[in-house]
């Protein structure tokens, strides 16, 4: 038995070998599977080769270069690896609550790769997530799309190089508590929300306009203007260069949201929750905005009352790109059933469900050319199932980033990477505090004992 | 004059080594004594000449010197003063904030933010300190004191552990920035905040400085440097005259500083690091420069272990358990081997002092040893390294001719199981170390039988707060249980673990919920003494308080 251990620990040093900063790519082929590519329809009894990290070929009867992994599918179903377009999983902190706009902050300076969560998530096929700052703020941080490399040390390894860069905003209750209740500042109420966002893009313009005055001509301005990472963020925001994906509810503050930002020009925006989003999908639509929501999941909080499980239907029936997300490290074990919740209520596709958890996020992330969908060219990002990924019974077997394989069902029971010598800690059977629910609020927990997202 | 005789008399009795009174002669001669002058090179009998607080001599067979005191060196072994090259040694804690209320908590003033680069340690020294005798007496005549505080607490000193003021003391003054990962209740609440806040801070001093110089070589057309202490504090950190020494523990608080060093680019020392060895081709690469901790995760308990395995038919909650111990091990292990790893990698070797103990430094040391630091590599970074870190490799370090007169002086070679350290010289002047203090203690305690049983009141002494309760010790001889009952939180008893009675020193441990889910160990070492009792308590990591207390009932 010892030497079981030992061989799993060994196995976990190979598993973290990329320590040099250059993210491991693998080789693996991958045979005779049902491949559902979402983007190009069913492919029966295919083969999948993916070289240094990208599917270099799909069809029948692949055959396997010199020294290439070949796993048999036979009777599985090959799909892209799952995206979750909303997470708070392989963070050390999600809120810096102490602003109503923290435009300035980046949880991809808080990233944990050795979150067990992470694991956990590749365990239900999901292989890129949107690690998001919380709701505490008007503006919240700045956010980071993460590829599930579980293995790597360095944090950095964990960040999907590339990606465009995203920003959490919040609308309602959360910002109003956190900063009206609780600190007597703007915003109070729900127009305070909008003065927020209104006040910040207005003095970003002034901001951006004083630092090109100040670079046309350095020696004609009589001193530098003082340096604010919070009007720099707002100010690539107003440049298109960071995609809005904001905390939201209510129907009418979404269409408020959508006025401020046309004033201001902006154009890249995804609602995250959006409860009410059925009710304003056309003009959803009519902006480009996109939507990515609970399958069902309400009732939390006053503003959450008036929900349906149609909402994901019905934005996609509306042609508002439309994502299923967990916000939960529980949730994204199973995103796959979440999608299939679609078919019960709304009649989805089974294409159009599984769009929902792979291309769309993609879309929503601004990566939907280099993964969402099986196609060549793109990052060997893959989840196997033994049954079709929408069935009530299927269980994943296999979970491929980038060609190498950091999930499979026959892993040992504790695959956490870090054990601290300073630390309690129990078995592998653990309580999870933090996770039950979602993380959006963590970190002001504490000042309002009863309440979630 | 009779007052006068009288002071006189009384100055008599002071230590030779205080400052009050020059010393009969400022000039030493260490007779036959063996000789390690540089940590690579081996011991040799010699004699050793120090005048006026610097070497002057070094060899075999040296004439003593007229007027110098000799110090018969016989059977002892000598090595360079060690130096502290990151410590909080002779500085206190800065008090507490009295009024922390702020307007708006997203743009607190910097001192509640805990941004205070332009700090010196002059508003935290004293002379006085323990810190700078249990140091001392470790071996060490040099430190860099680092203010302690948040995340930007201000510049450290190097300073000599053996003066009688701050300007005695002092060899390098604001010699480095210190920063570690401490958040505040305002912003920076969180490590996404002070990354953010070191980004804006650094900018701005950025800014301010060019503006400043190019205001000074024409202020023509230019606005008046606008003065913002904070940002100007930053200067020497910017145009890196100065390094940041960031304390960062564990990986990600590791990862997370040289994140910043490559966002930023200052010079940087990666301070009191646990658990670097799985980005120590990233840290090479950054040119960052480490102290590693010298505060090591207590080696696990044999018979804990044996308890374990002796089911013979173990479940599946067994086996887990076991997996689980065996990769503690293997952690504890790793913690152990950090310095190896680090060496091995050809990355110079020295530690840091903000956590350890100075009891346990050799002990320590000596474990690292075990698990294949060699022994070189060892003295090194007491020494040379830690030296060379601090830029005072022309100075210190080393057995040498014009350098500093920092000895250590031992019962045995350094690295052997009960090498006792018997005289510590700093700038030339003896400490002398009582190598049988243990036996000289309080005669007879340790046959003392001690007969606890009863109610005990207990008071602990926390800057800011009394905590008070009871114990009740039932049981006699030295097999006792003790519950433990805090009158803050009387429903929520503790029972004591490891109760060690040894005379009449008694200590035990126990743990205490915070929180859910937050637990904390407490350990109560205590000496008693008839119905009363006094000694220190160690909670977690907060730190060590004195307690005081005494029976109430029986009478």
């Amino acid at each position: 038995m010892k030497m079981k251990n030992i061989t799993i620990y060994i196995s976990l040093l190979l598993l973290a070998s990329s320590v040099t900063g250059q993210v491991e790519k693998g080789d693996i082929l991958i045979k005779d599977a049902t491949v559902i590519t979402i983007t190009d329809g069913i492919l029966e009894n295919s083969d999948v080769l993916i070289r240094d990290g990208i599917i270099k070929n799909i069809g029948e009867d692949l055959a396997a270069p010199d020294g290439v992994r070949t796993v048999d599918a036979s009777g599985m179903y090959v799909m892209p690896g799952i995206i979750d377009a909303h997470s708070h999983i392989a963070l050390d902190v999600v809120n810096e609550a102490t602003d109503p706009n923290t435009a300035d902050v980046f949880v991809g300076d808080a990233i944990d790769p050795f979150d067990v969560s992470i694991y956990r998530a590749l365990a239900g096929g999901c292989t890129t997530s949107h690690a998001m700052h919380g709701s505490a703020n008007a503006v919240g941080g700045q956010c980071e799309t993460i590829k599930h490399r579980y293995g790597v040390f360095n944090p950095d390894d964990m960040k999907m190089d590339g990606a465009p860069r995203t920003i959490k905003f919040a609308l309602g209750e959360n910002p109003m508590r956190v900063h009206g209740e609780r600190s007597r500042i703007v915003p109070a109420t729900r127009m305070g929300v909008e003065q927020i966002f209104r006040e910040s893009f207005a003095k970003a313009q002034d901001y951006a306009e004083a630092w090109k005055s100040y670079k046309a001509n350095p020696s004609g301005v009589s001193s530098p203007p003082k340096y604010d990472m919070k009007m720099e963020t707002m100010k690539d925001i107003l440049d298109g260069e960071v995609i809005i994906h904001c905390h939201s509810y209510r129907a009418d503050e979404i269409l408020m949201l959508i006025d401020v930002l046309d004033d201001f020009g902006v154009e890249k925006i995804c609602f995250q929750h959006v409860n009410e989003g059925f009710k304003v999908a056309p003009e959803l639509a009519e902006y480009g905005a996109h939507a990515s929501v609970f399958a069902d999941w309400w009732a939390y909080k006053f503003e959450v009352y008036y929900s349906t499980a149609y909402n994901a239907t019905i934005l996609t029936r509306n042609g508002v790109v439309t994502s299923i997300n967990s916000d939960s490290g529980e949730l994204i074990r199973h995103l796959y059933h979440e999608a299939a919740k679609t078919q019960r209520y709304g009649d989805l596709s089974d294409n159009e469900a599984l769009k929902l958890i792979t291309i769309n996020p993609a879309i929503q992330l601004g990566i939907e050319d280099r993964v969402g969908s099986i196609e060549i060219g793109k990052e060997g990002d893959i989840a196997i199932f033994d049954k079709h990924p929408l069935s009530t019974y299927t269980i994943p077997q296999m979970t491929i980033v980038d060609g190498v394989v950091r999930f499979d069902i026959n892993d040992p029971a504790d695959m956490r990477m870090d054990i601290d010598p300073e630390e309690k800690l129990s078995t592998f059977i653990e309580h999870n505090h933090d996770h039950e629910v979602d993380r959006c609020m963590q970190d002001v927990h504490e000042f309002f004992s009863t309440h979630k997202h | 004059m009779r007052f006068l005789i009288l002071v006189l008399f009384c100055m008599w009795h002071v230590d030779v080594s205080s400052q009050d009174i020059p010393p009969v002669t400022t000039k030493i001669m260490i007779n036959d004594v063996m000789i390690t002058s540089t940590p690579t090179s081996s011991a040799y009998l010699g004699d050793i000449v120090i005048d006026d607080g610097l070497i002057t001599q070094v060899g075999s067979n040296i004439k003593a010197p007229y007027d110098a005191k000799v110090i018969e060196g016989d059977s002892m072994y000598v090595y360079a003063g060690f130096i502290a090259p990151a410590s909080h040694i002779g500085l206190k804690s800065p008090d507490p904030l009295e009024d922390t209320d702020v307007e708006r908590r997203g743009y607190p003033p910097n001192n509640i933010a805990g941004i205070t680069p332009e700090k010196t340690i002059a508003a935290y020294y004293s002379a006085k300190e323990s810190s700078i005798k249990s140091y001392r007496e470790q071996g060490f005549g040099i430190a860099l004191a680092l203010p302690e505080g948040m995340m930007m607490p201000g510049m450290g000193s190097i300073i000599s552990l053996g003066g009688a003021s701050l300007n005695e003391s002092m060899i390098h003054e604001d010699a480095v920035m210190f920063a570690q990962w401490e958040t505040a209740d305002v912003f920076p609440s969180t490590i996404i905040g002070i990354m953010s806040k070191w980004r804006e801070l650094y900018r701005n001093s950025e800014l301010t400085l060019q503006h400043a110089d190019s205001y000074k070589s024409n202020p023509r057309n230019r606005k008046r440097p606008s003065q913002d202490v904070a940002t100007e504090a930053l200067w020497p950190v910017v145009s890196k005259d100065i390094p940041v020494f960031f304390k960062a523990e564990k990986l990600r608080d590791i990862t997370r500083t040289l994140q910043l060093q490559k966002d930023l680019g200052f010079d940087l020392v990666i301070t009191e690091a646990k658990d670097i060895d799985r980005v120590l081709n990233y840290t090479k690469s950054s040119n960052a420069q480490v102290l590693l901790s010298l505060d090591l995760p207590d080696a696990m308990d044999d018979d804990k272990m044996d308890q374990d395995s002796t089911s013979t038919d173990p479940t599946s909650e067994d086996k887990a358990k076991e997996a689980l111990r065996l990769r503690k091990t293997q952690a504890i292990d790793r913690y152990t081997n950090q310095a190896k790893m680090l060496s091995d990698s050809g990355m110079p070797v020295a530690f840091s002092y903000l956590e350890t103990k100075s009891k346990d430094i050799h002990a320590n040391i000596m474990r690292m040893i075990e698990d294949g630091l060699s022994k070189e590599t060892a003295l090194a970074a007491l020494t040379t390294q830690a030296a060379d870190m601090l830029g005072l490799s022309n100075v210190a370090g080393t057995i040498e001719n014009g350098k500093l007169g920092n000895l250590v002086m031992t019962t045995g070679p350094l690295w052997e199981e009960g090498t006792k350290i018997k005289n510590v010289f700093v700038d030339g002047i003896q400490h002398e170390l009582d190598t049988k203090k243990k036996k000289k203690k309080k005669e007879g305690d340790e046959d003392v039988v001690l007969d606890l049983a009863g109610t005990w009141t207990y008071s602990i002494e926390i800057p800011g707060m009394t905590p008070k309760g009871t114990m009740v010790f039932e049981g006699a001889g030295d097999s006792y249980d003790v519950i433990i009952t805090s009158n803050q939180n009387p429903g929520e008893d503790a029972k004591a673990e490891d109760l060690d009675i040894d005379g009449s020193d008694v200590s035990f441990s126990f743990t205490m919920q915070a929180g859910p889910g937050l637990n904390i160990t407490v350990e109560k070492n205590l000496q008693f003494d008839g119905n009363d009792f006094e000694g220190t308590v160690t909670i977690a990591d907060f730190g060590s308080f004195e307690i005081t207390g005494s029976k109430t009932s029986p009478e």
